[in-house]
């Protein structure tokens, strides 16, 4: 069997875990578990590794963890004991979920699946849908519009689905007047600000 | 002049809007893993970005080094909303960049790297989000502002991801407050999923009936929705209150009358004033006004009263450290010059 962190040599380090009752097996070879091993830190009694090597079964393990829910692992890895860390700023998932506060931009990498489990339950789902960066504000009326193209799209999929085509139609119709709408929005909110950019050389 | 002396729209009820965004720069862990030098070299990158800015519509700003304020000073500002107390925590090198009429203010080094905010007097949120985010959109674009494509602008803690926006809005709701029915509709606005804290925001209790309302979700829904989805809970609320305004005055209108003319004789006459207090019979004037049954004094007067009279804005106006009951008799004197002609 093949190394899961390196994909190359072959796993000599089995690795058994057992999250309330549900088992699994993780494999490394020698020189995987030495060097998680060596920067690895504790995560309070139990060994967990960093993300990017075990997606799967650590994350899943993980998962429980930031549930609440009871741990209750048999990881062995050589060396010392290690855990999910961010590589830029060392934060660790326990320093996380002590502090509540992440490290550093980066954590957003490392604790992905974590902070997802985190924003189902405090946010309005976890995936940004606001302004994006360094983009203008969309004036409410723009956002609307983008919105209901968005209705007519999933009504368009439907009307196909049932075979009535004519309603497909006509709903593609509207989102291009839509949309012709919406440039023009745009173009009269943009305007201004040209202007003002032309006129200031000269002025 | 300064922005909270001004009367805004639906002034009755609503005394001001802010909006707060959050933004945190790449290659800089956050603040609470930051060390002093690395708070430094960041402080100066974004100071350096903001006086690069060419919009002056908020008058010019003037740069604070937390560390060069006194403890006073310090707080004065944090009386005002200006900054916040964490940002007097001396472990970092901090600043706060102020506009001229104090209506905008950006902390450097607070809980997260950079975190604006603009207030408006009255229900004015859409103006507050546009001055907060014209100073947010020219630091996106001229430093590497955190920012994922899935959870949008990152901060150091998860309730700010995404947008990293907080709207609020401070309500005047003595109505409500009087006929007991403020704590039920406090209830709701929790249900609903926004905060309510007091006048003084995080961790200040209610006085005056006075009531900070604030959005808790920041992702998951666009900066826009939030604002329209506030507004129409505040002006719901809003409403409620002045339901419970014309019945009190219809119901009982001499306790009421009562009351308020007894609020002005104290805020009148009396020789030593708490803050407290001093909120507290200011919200019943203010009551008075709305109900026309005074007619002065302004709500010029009301808004000047209440962003003066805290401890440490008595201490700075007259210039030296008091013990409370020195700074209560400043603070009668204070408000007495603000009621002649009433």
């Amino acid at each position: 069997m093949k190394c899961s962190r390196c994909g190359v040599n072959e796993a000599s380090i089995f690795i058994k875990q057992n999250i309330n009752g549900k088992e699994s097996e993780v494999s490394l070879c020698e020189s995987c578990a030495k060097s998680i091993g060596a920067g690895g830190i504790s995560f309070g009694g139990a060994n967990i590794l960093p993300v990017s090597i075990w997606q799967g079964s650590i994350l899943s393990a993980l998962d429980q963890i930031s549930k609440g829910t009871n741990f209750n692992t048999g990881v062995f890895v050589p060396g010392k004991a290690v855990s999910l860390v961010c590589k830029d700023c060392g934060m660790t998932l326990a320093e996380f979920r002590e502090k509540g506060k992440l490290g550093c931009s980066k954590c957003y990498d490392a604790f992905g699946q974590q902070l997802d489990q985190v924003f189902r339950r405090i946010q309005s789902g976890e995936t940004h849908r606001g302004r994006r960066i360094a983009e203008e504000p969309e004036s409410i009326e723009i956002r609307s519009a983008q919105e209901e193209i968005q209705s007519l799209k999933r009504k368009i999929i439907k009307a196909v689905e049932n075979e009535d085509y004519e309603s497909a139609a006509k709903h593609k119709v509207e989102i291009e007047r839509i949309s012709i709408r919406i440039n023009e929005m745009r173009e009269s909110e943009v305007l201004p600000n040209d202007d003002k950019t032309s006129e200031g050389g000269s002025v | 002049m300064k922005w909270y002396i001004d009367k805004g729209p639906e002034s009755d009820v609503i005394l001001s809007s802010r909006i707060r965004l959050a933004r945190n720069l790449q290659g800089y862990p956050f603040p609470n893993r930051m060390t002093r030098e690395a708070s430094a070299k960041l402080g100066k990158e974004v100071l350096n970005s903001l006086k690069q800015r060419t919009d002056h519509s908020k008058g010019k700003f003037r740069t604070l080094e937390m560390s060069e304020l006194g403890s006073e000073d310090k707080l004065a500002l944090v009386e005002r909303h200006l900054i916040s107390e964490e940002l007097t925590d001396p472990g970092l090198v901090r600043y706060a960049y102020i506009s001229d009429d104090e209506s905008v203010s950006v902390m450097i080094n607070e809980e997260d790297h950079i975190r604006i905010q603009a207030m408006e007097a009255g229900l004015k949120l859409e103006e507050a989000y546009k001055a907060a985010s014209d100073i947010a959109i020219h630091l996106e674009k001229t430093l590497q502002v955190g920012y994922s494509e899935k959870y949008g602008f990152t901060t150091a803690c998860p309730s700010n991801t995404g947008t990293g926006m907080r709207a609020s809005v401070i309500m005047h709701l003595p109505a409500l407050t009087m006929t007991e029915k403020a704590g039920t509709v406090v209830e709701k606005i929790r249900k609903m999923g926004y905060s309510v804290r007091g006048y003084y925001g995080e961790h200040s209790s209610v006085q005056g009936s006075m009531f900070q309302i604030s959005n808790q979700i920041t992702l998951g829904l666009g900066e826009e929705e939030l604002i329209v989805d506030l507004k129409k809970l505040i002006s719901h609320i809003a409403e409620q209150e002045r339901t419970a305004r014309k019945q009190l005055s219809s119901k009982s209108p001499d306790l009421i009358e009562d009351r308020i003319f007894r609020a002005i004789g104290v805020l009148k006459y009396a020789r030593k004033l708490s803050s407290e207090e001093t909120l507290q019979l200011i919200s019943e004037v203010r009551l008075g006004k709305a109900l026309g049954i005074i007619d002065k004094p302004d709500e010029v007067n009301f808004n000047r009263i209440m962003s003066s009279i805290g401890p440490a804005n008595i201490q700075k106006s007259e210039g030296r450290i008091m013990e409370p009951p020195e700074r209560d008799k400043a603070r009668a004197l204070l408000v007495q010059r603000e009621m002649e002609g009433v």
